[in-house]
This record gives structure tokens, sequence and C-alpha cells, in this order.
């Protein structure tokens, strides 16, 4: 009966199945540990208030007592890696874990699609391009050569009790240019996604633009001359994030304020 | 120290635990959520353990439940009426590993425990929570929706 088996024992271990196990057991001692830092804190707490009607010296201490931090884990890092004939991926995006759970699935299945959408499309070009590589008397070696990569990575620039910020970026070989970018920033305690228009209000645009014309002003010659024209402005759509300050960044495309050269400019908003 | 046999057991098992997990869901996305979630809960509830002896069967039970929570969830896997799939003459199920598809969930934990994790029927039937003649019982009856779909010829029980 042993070649019931048969593909049981083929089937493939992603290399993400041992990170994911050690993540979930670490992130459960660090819960429990937390946990019991939580109710350690809260019983000095109790014992302060109890004291507070005892003797005044305590009412001097309260102000001293530690914020109790957010216990909830809200992020799970999934990082794979695969390789294909003719090109090779890395894979590393996190998963997010919040109350509002429709929130929570619109934010993993944006994720996740654009993951395979980007790594579909970058086989397809990887193949073409060998294809096309070969036919034009490319060897074997001199396209292996070549390391074809795509990648999907991310950054994650704010999580506390009341945010979360983070990008997923990806990058291809074949594509540089076309690295594509989203942004999450979201209001935890809300539960919802932010826009500019909440964090820096109606009117919002001509903020931005006050503080992209200043750095202007300091730097004339980085930056394109249309930028300079008075009746210049930002866009509505801008990409942001919220920085460790909690601050609005606002991020430009390449090109669009200066040479490609510098890249995507960020302006933060005090 | 029991939490370290436990995840001493999970760290050890893992690959075999994510091929029985798999075997549900046949896709590796649903197969690491149920792995992640068995994991999850078991470190959560370990100190519901009696003693270490019961480890193994204890979190098999986890995983199963898991494996046939997130299939009730997703309704994702379709379970075909064996009799649609005679009619069907494009189907074509090359191996057990495929035949599963027609199978219930509380059906496939049958032959996936048994057929390829190797089990009796006694720790099925604790896995499981049933006993040990339900299963007999149940398992004949697959074996005989199997052999329509698989052509087989049906040997003995044992």
């Amino acid at each position: 009966m042993n070649d019931l088996k048969g593909k049981y024992n083929d089937i493939l271990i992603p290399k993400e199945l041992d990170t994911m196990i050690n993540t979930t057991i670490q992130s459960h001692k660090s819960h429990t540990k937390k946990k019991f830092s939580l109710i350690a804190s809260l019983a000095a707490v109790c014992i302060f208030t109890f004291s507070l009607n005892v003797s005044p010296s305590f009412a001097e201490t309260m102000h001293q007592i530690p914020v109790i931090k957010n216990i909830a884990n809200i992020l799970t890092v999934r990082s794979y890696e695969f390789d294909k004939e003719n090109i090779h991926g890395d894979v590393n995006i996190p998963s997010v874990d919040i109350e509002d759970k429709a929130l929570e699935t619109y934010i993993n299945e944006t994720i996740n699609n654009k993951v395979n959408e980007v790594l579909v499309e970058a086989e397809l070009r990887a193949d073409e391009y060998k294809t096309a590589y070969l036919e034009t008397g490319g060897t074997e070696e001199g396209f292996a050569e070549k390391n074809m990569n795509v990648s999907v990575d991310h950054e994650i620039y704010l999580q506390n009790d009341a945010y979360l910020s983070f990008r997923v970026f990806t990058h291809e070989t074949l594509a540089a240019v076309y690295g594509e970018n989203l942004y999450f920033n979201i209001d935890l305690k809300q539960q919802k996604t932010l826009a500019l228009i909440d964090l820096l209000g109606p009117d919002y645009i001509e903020k931005i633009t006050a503080v992209v014309k200043e750095a202007v002003k300091q730097d004339p010659d980085q930056y394109f001359d249309e930028v300079k024209a008075d009746d210049w402005q930002a866009r509505a759509d801008l990409s942001f994030y919220l920085n460790d300050q909690e601050n609005v960044t606002v991020v430009f495309e390449k090109y669009e304020l200066a040479s490609g050269a510098m890249g995507r400019l960020e302006f933060t908003i005090n | 120290m029991l939490y370290k046999q436990l995840v001493d057991h999970i760290k050890n098992n893992q690959e075999k635990f994510y091929r029985v997990a798999y075997s549900y869901v046949k896709n590796r996305e649903d197969a690491l959520d149920i792995v992640q979630d068995a994991t999850y809960k078991s470190l959560k509830s370990y100190k519901k353990l009696k003693s270490p002896e019961y480890l193994s069967t204890w979190f098999y039970r986890i995983l199963i439940n898991s494996a046939i929570s997130l299939i009730r969830k997703n309704k994702k896997v379709t379970q075909w009426p064996a009799d649609l799939i005679l009619q069907s003459t494009e189907v074509i199920y090359l191996d057990l590993y495929d035949a599963l598809e027609v199978l219930k969930p509380d059906d496939k934990t049958i032959v996936i425990l048994r057929y390829f994790e190797d089990m009796k029927f006694k720790d099925i039937a604790e896995i499981t929570n049933q006993n040990i003649s339900t299963i007999k019982t149940k398992h004949t009856r697959i074996l005989k929706q199997l052999k329509e779909i698989l052509d087989w010829e049906v040997t003995s029980i044992e």
C-alpha cells in the first residue's frame, strides 16, 4: 500500500513554514511576558490608587507610572523565496491582524493580489526576455549571469497604539523603473484607512504645496522649472506615510519635481 | 517541562503537520494558516494537556479541527458527490491523494491519518473523539466510494 502515498510525500514544504512557526512561538512567548507585565502594572496602579487616599506623597508618584503599552500583535511577516526557470523571487510581506475584519481582509488581499500580479508579470517578462536574448545570439550562461530577480518587500514606518503605517514595494531586474509602492496608513483606534484630508485638514493641498515651495526656495537648482511657477500645486492623490513622530510625510514619484537621479522626493508636514 | 515538549514536538514534526494540512486544502497559503492556527491554539491551551503521553494525539486533534474550521469558513473545497464524479468522464483521479477531493472533511481525516500517516484505527478514534467501530464503519464506506472512483479492489479492512 506504499504507492498510495504517492504525491503526499512529494508535497513541497515552503521555506516560510519554519519562519512562520518560529514567529508564532516567539510571539506567544512575548505576548505571555507582556501579559504578565500588564498584570503587574495594573496591580501597581491599584496599589498606588489605593495609597492615594492614605498618604499625600503617593499622589506625587502617580504621574511617574509608565503608560501601559499596547499588547496586541498586529503584524506578522511572511518570507519566502522561489526559483522559476528564468527568474528568482523574494517575497517579504506583512500580514495584518486587526479588529475590523473587513479592513483587515482588504489590506491583506490588496497586498497578496499585488504580490501575485507582480510575480506573474515578472516571470512572463523574464521568459520573453530570455527567448529574445537567445534568438539574438545570447548564450544560456550569459543569461544566467544576469540573475533575473523580482522582489516584494516592505518597510514599517510607524506602529503604535494609534497608528500603523507601512509600505509594500516591488523591484524587478527587467523593470527597475516600474517598481511599485503601496502605502498603508491605518487608524487603529477608529479601525479605518487614513487619507491626507483626515490628517492635514481640508486645506491639505495648500499645506503640502507650502512645504514643497519652501524646500524649492532653499535649493532651486535641484528642481524643475514648473515647480517654481506661481500656480504650481501639489497633487491631491499623493502617497504618504506617518513617520515615527506621527507626522505626515508625502512622497512624490521620480521625475515629478526633479530629475530621476533625485529619486522619490519626500516632504514631512509638521 | 510540558511547554518545551510541545514546542519541540511542533518543530520536529512541522513538515508532517504541513502535509496533513495541505492534504485538506491543496494550497500553500491555507495549509500554512492551518499549521499556524494549530500552533497558536496549542501554545495557548497547553495547560489543559493532562500528561505528555497525550501530546501527539492532542496536537493532531487541534490540527485537524483547524483544517476543518478553515474549510468550513472558506467553503473553498467543493465536495463532489461520488455519483456525480462517475458521470463525468473528464475527471481523472490518478491516486488516493487526488481522490481526497471527493471526500467530506471528516472522511478526509480518516484517509489522511490511516493511509498517509499510517495510524491504527485506535489512534484515529482517539484523535477524532469517536469510538473505534464508528471509525471502521466510516472507513468501509469510504473505501467503497473510493473503489468506484479509483477502480480499486476492496480488500480486507485491517
